[in-house]
């Protein structure tokens, strides 16, 4: 298949005792902004960096572009931009230089790269910050720099791994129109993040990965629908005693209901009007709340109800 | 407490350094203490290497090595080769190398005119050594020759020489200037150092570490007070000191199989002089908001430049002039200065000088280094 | 490819203010101090007379003028090898012992022989002593032949008088004969080595499992070999401008003479420095663990090395020599001041031509250690 991208094989990754990687299944079309997502500790990275061929990895097939990525495969790297996680700049070279030396590592017309370099400073919006050297950056900034370091070459491939950590919203929304815009522009996209906003607003592809598997995947709406939850119903209501909060978990088609702070969640599974019985609960209990309203299961529910509640470790 | 004990856990980070200078000044003390062992006599010659090749093997040249065996340590030229002697005269491990011709003995007695068959010695041209075998050579010869023209024969002649030339009962050591060499000077004149580079390494950084900009503000605002946190770091960076100082000296003593003789008190007090002053110069040091990168080539560029001008590597006496008024301001000097009155007797009273100079030079350092540090602060805040 | 990133690495290495500055403090505090420290000491001891004084114990006016005479005439290298002054025994001592004003004090007895009060060893006392002993001997000499053969008397006086040469003497050949100028020697291979600061950082920059900076760049299509050719390289020249900058203000700020011509002794250098960068490279390459170890190895192996090659004791070098030959031929230290050395004293011939064949040998050993242990692109954890 010409237009499959990134290909991942049963991929098995151990680090000792750990398993990073269990047989670990990926496929990534052309033209597609996929969105990796995982807790901490799932093998995000690692799957990244296999795919990179920095790591060796135990047992599984990668192809990239429809070929075997190897590490000394120079002409597949040669398509792939990498945003990495840390921020990987030169100290001692400003902001020009900086894009100048990794496009460099890519191109190596003289006149061409002046030209890529100079359009990634628009994409990212440095102009003002040219001749500025990494440590005068803000964090926003320097995020920005790190993103036009990996793509100023115009990869066709875009690994991103989360390029928005610690960033202001207005940076946030720059990095991610420019992500957008690369994609309209031709070119395909990992994006890997914890921030399910971002992921549901850019990614026409997601896969959720926990303890090193594929645990599913689909667009946005096609995971939202295969879980459990299909609506949450929101009160917020004062004083509301835990007898009555048992006694809405026994209403139709509730399964999951939560107070905390005059906040009530409650989640159901399937079923219609399910507002409205909570709703004739209130009124024929004479209960006062100030404000009800339902709304549709996010990404966010998804992801907690797949990979659970419990905190993981960092990476 | 818990910043007394986060102080080695940070100084853990540098152990590397610190075993690197502990193995460096062990290492070359042990290494000179055990090649370069001089007698304890009153009196001896300096006694130079000479490669002699003797194409003669007249019984007037193996006299003449004979003789200059008793005062020199010969060596066979024909076990090095010509470029091992060369290097050995450069490093003055050898005064001269010396070449007898064959036939010289036969002109030699015969009073031949000696201008054509003349020893020949080749020495480094500016060192007195060379000259002073140079003139032993020409003292037996000459006097050798006075004997057998005095009608003595050969055999005799040497004989009453070799006598004359051992008698030096002329010459006397003034009598209350006494002096010893032992192993336990040359090994504590090299500890030094060894205190600067370690101490440097060990509390410099460290300091520096908890000082830096980010830490002092979150420890600023800590409910620690910093009168407190001050009073633990310096108590910390005391305990490494003394550690330091005592594993250093336990470590010398072994090696110079000498411990609690009155003068091995008295090279300790010096010492610790020298550390207390040393711990002294690294918190003025550490007043001047360096970063705890820089530590490192501040700290080999002290201990070099201390112990070169201190007369801890070269001897006082070897320094040029200017080099001695620089190195008078520096505690190293006073450090030698007081193992110099040590070794020609001198007791507690007539090092308590230089101790004072010492721990003068410290006080007057630190006092400097805080105001300095006052100065930056206002000027960074 | 190669041009872009050895352009990059170079400006690296300059931009990179702390490293510069040390490499560059180094020789220039350093050599200062060393310059202070051994400048005068070989004129001074080569030119300096003795300060000896002379006390008259006895009033035999014939014993003081043939002493006097015996003393003041002797000379070395064309100047006075004593520089007496005459006072009474209380006041000798006391100069003696208190501020070395004067190296010895010679006594003429009654019976016309010398005594010499000395009050430390040294090679001042054994020329003294060489002086004082002498004389006494020929005092013993004619004592002795005038008790058993007096007929032999004149001939005596006359050997005496007549003190005939038997010493064809040669200096050594060499431009600087002054050994402390290998000192010098020490702290420039010291420079060359702590440079290689610079090169350390290669290793690391392109190592995935090292740097973040590493892993991008083993994911791009540069290949590993160029990018440690081009940060070699540039790690190089960075290093020999600053080694450069060092020996031009120890040749002619200082005025060192290191002895060889000139030309040859910044070709030297330019070896030492690709030697240091050769080892930096070899230590970045090293394995998986924090530059600023790394760096720890570098100063430990300079130190060390500097140390063995006679940097704090001159005579360290002999020793080694002496007795334990190899360590010179692997120290690097010791081989970079060697090939200084080599050029002073025997001129540019085989001898020195065969130190530069040594330094670039074990550079060449160093590299390749470097290049095999940093081969590998991909890793078990980054």
């Amino acid at each position: 298949m010409a237009d499959t991208i990134v290909e991942v094989k049963n991929l098995v990754k151990r680090y000792k005792e750990l398993i990073a990687l269990d047989n670990f299944n990926m496929k990534i079309e052309k033209g597609e902004v996929f969105g990796l997502l995982g807790p901490n500790g799932s093998g995000k990275t690692t799957t990244i960096n296999c795919i990179l061929s920095l790591l060796n990895f135990d047992n599984g097939e990668i192809d990239v572009f429809g070929e075997k990525m190897t590490s000394s495969r120079y002409d597949l790297k040669k398509r792939i931009g990498i945003v990495m996680q840390d921020v990987a700049v030169f100290d001692e070279l400003n902001v020009e230089e900086n894009i100048d030396y990794f496009c460099g590592l890519y191109i190596n017309d003289k006149n061409k790269r002046k030209q890529y370099v100079d359009e990634a400073i628009a994409f990212v919006g440095l102009e003002d910050f040219r001749k500025f050297k990494p440590k005068k950056l803000s964090g926003g900034l320097l995020r920005r720099l790190n993103i036009a370091c990996g793509i100023a070459h115009k990869p066709e491939l875009i690994i991103l791994d989360e390029p928005t950590v610690a960033v202001d919203p207005q940076s946030r929304n720059k990095i991610l129109e420019g992500i957008t815009e690369l994609n309209k522009k031709g070119a395909t996209i990992i994006y890997t993040s914890h921030y399910m906003e971002e992921v549901e607003q850019i990614c026409t592809h997601i896969l959720i990965m926990d303890k090193g598997k594929n645990v599913t995947e689909g667009t946005a709406e096609e995971l939202k629908r295969s879980i459990k939850n299909t609506e949450n119903i929101i009160v917020y209501i004062k004083n509301l005693d835990d007898a009555h909060v048992k006694a809405i978990n026994n209403i139709n088609h509730v399964y999951d209901v939560s107070y905390m702070s005059g906040r009530l969640e409650i989640k159901c599974a399937g079923g219609r009007h399910n507002i409205s019985h909570v709703i004739d609960y209130f009124a024929n209990n004479n209960l006062d709340y100030d404000r009800i309203y339902s709304e549709l299961p996010t990404l966010n529910d998804v992801f907690l109800e797949i990979t659970g509640k419990n905190l993981r470790d960092k990476e | 407490m818990i910043v007394f004990k986060s102080f080695f856990k940070v100084l853990r980070n540098y152990k590397m350094s610190l075993i690197m200078y502990l193995v460096i000044s062990l290492g070359v003390i042990y290494i000179l203490s055990s090649f370069n062992t001089k007698g304890n006599a009153t009196y001896y010659r300096v006694s130079q290497g000479i490669a002699v090749q003797d194409n003669d093997k007249s019984e007037i040249s193996k006299g003449l090595i004979e003789y200059l065996s008793t005062i020199n340590g010969i060596k066979n030229a024909a076990d090095y080769t010509d470029d091992q002697i060369t290097d050995m005269i450069y490093y003055t491990k050898l005064s001269n190398r010396l070449l007898i011709p064959a036939g010289f003995g036969e002109a030699y007695l015969n009073g031949a005119d000696t201008a054509a068959l003349k020893i020949e010695s080749t020495k480094e041209a500016g060192a007195r050594m060379g000259y002073s075998v140079e003139t032993e050579i020409d003292s037996y010869l000459n006097l050798l020759s006075g004997y057998l023209a005095g009608g003595f024969n050969v055999e005799e002649a040497q004989k009453l020489t070799m006598e004359a030339l051992a008698d030096n009962s002329a010459v006397s050591v003034v009598a209350d200037v006494k002096v010893e060499d032992d192993k336990i000077f040359t090994i504590f004149q090299m500890l030094p150092y060894g205190i600067l580079t370690m101490l440097f390494s060990a509390v410099l950084p460290v300091i520096l570490r908890f000082g830096s900009m980010l830490l002092k503000k979150r420890s600023d605002i800590s409910s620690t007070p910093v009168l407190k946190r001050q009073i633990s770091i310096a108590l910390a960076a005391g305990v490494v000191s003394v550690f330091i100082v005592i594993a250093l000296i336990t470590l010398a003593s072994v090696l110079s199989e000498e411990a609690f003789t009155g003068r091995w008190w008295l090279i300790v007090l010096n010492l610790v002089t020298l550390s207390l002053t040393v711990v002294m110069l690294v918190v003025a040091v550490s007043n001047l908001n360096m970063k705890p990168e820089v530590s490192a080539g501040f700290t080999n560029v002290v201990g070099l430049s201390f112990s070169f001008l201190g007369g801890i590597f070269v001897p006082i006496e070897y320094l040029g002039s200017g080099a001695k008024v620089i190195g008078q301001f520096l505690p190293t000097y006073w450090y030698s200065e007081a193992m110099t009155r040590i070794k020609t007797g001198g007791g507690f009273n007539d090092i308590l000088n230089c101790l004072l100079i010492q721990l003068l030079f410290g006080v007057m350092v630190m006092g400097v280094g805080l105001v300095a540090g006052r100065c930056i602060e206002k000027r960074t805040a | 490819m190669f041009i872009n990133v050895f352009k990059a690495q170079l400006k690296l290495g300059f931009r990179n203010k702390s490293n510069v500055f040390w490499t560059l403090m180094f020789p220039i505090i350093l050599g200062t101090l060393f310059k202070i420290t051994f400048g005068n000491i070989y004129s001074e001891y080569k030119s300096e007379s003795i300060k000896t004084a002379v006390v008259f114990e006895t009033d035999n006016e014939d014993v003081k003028s043939t002493t006097k005479a015996y003393l003041e005439g002797l000379e070395m290298d064309g100047h006075k090898m004593l520089d007496i002054s005459y006072m009474d025994y209380d006041s000798a001592v006391a100069l003696l012992k208190d501020d070395e004003q004067v190296n010895g004090i010679i006594s003429v007895k009654d019976d016309g022989r010398l005594s010499l009060d000395i009050n430390s060893n040294g090679v001042l006392s054994t020329i003294q002593e060489t002086i004082t002993t002498i004389y006494n001997q020929n005092v013993g000499l004619i004592e002795k032949v005038a008790a058993e053969h007096p007929e032999n008397l004149p001939a005596v006086i006359q050997t005496i008088s007549g003190r005939a040469e038997y010493i064809n003497a040669h200096s050594l050949a060499g431009d600087n004969k002054d050994p402390f100028v290998s000192y010098f020697y020490n702290l420039l291979a010291m420079t060359a080595l702590f440079a290689a600061l610079n090169s350390v950082r290669i290793g690391n920059n392109c190592q995935a499992n090292m740097s973040t900076l590493g892993a991008r760049t083993n994911a791009s299509p540069l290949s590993r070999m160029t990018f440690q050719a081009a940060g070699f390289f540039a790690a190089y020249i960075v290093q020999t401008a600053i080694i450069f900058v060092g020996l031009t203000y120890m040749l002619f700020g200082i005025k060192i003479n290191f002895g060889g011509d000139i030309p040859l002794i910044y070709f030297t250098t330019a070896l030492a420095s690709f030697l240091g960068t050769a080892l930096g490279f070899a230590i970045g390459n090293l394995g998986s663990f924090a530059i600023e170890k790394k760096e720890s190895i570098l100063v430990g192996i300079t130190l060390t090395g500097c140390a063995l090659s006679g940097l704090m004791y001159g005579d360290m070098k002999v020793i080694i020599t002496e007795k334990a030959p190899i360590i010179n031929k692997i120290n690097p230290a010791a081989v970079i001041s060697d090939s200084y050395y080599c050029l002073n004293m025997f001129g540019a011939g085989s001898r020195y031509f065969m130190t530069l064949m040594y330094m670039l040998i074990l550079s060449a050993v160093l590299i390749a250690l470097g290049l095999f242990m940093g081969r590998r692109n991909h890793y078990d954890s980054i």
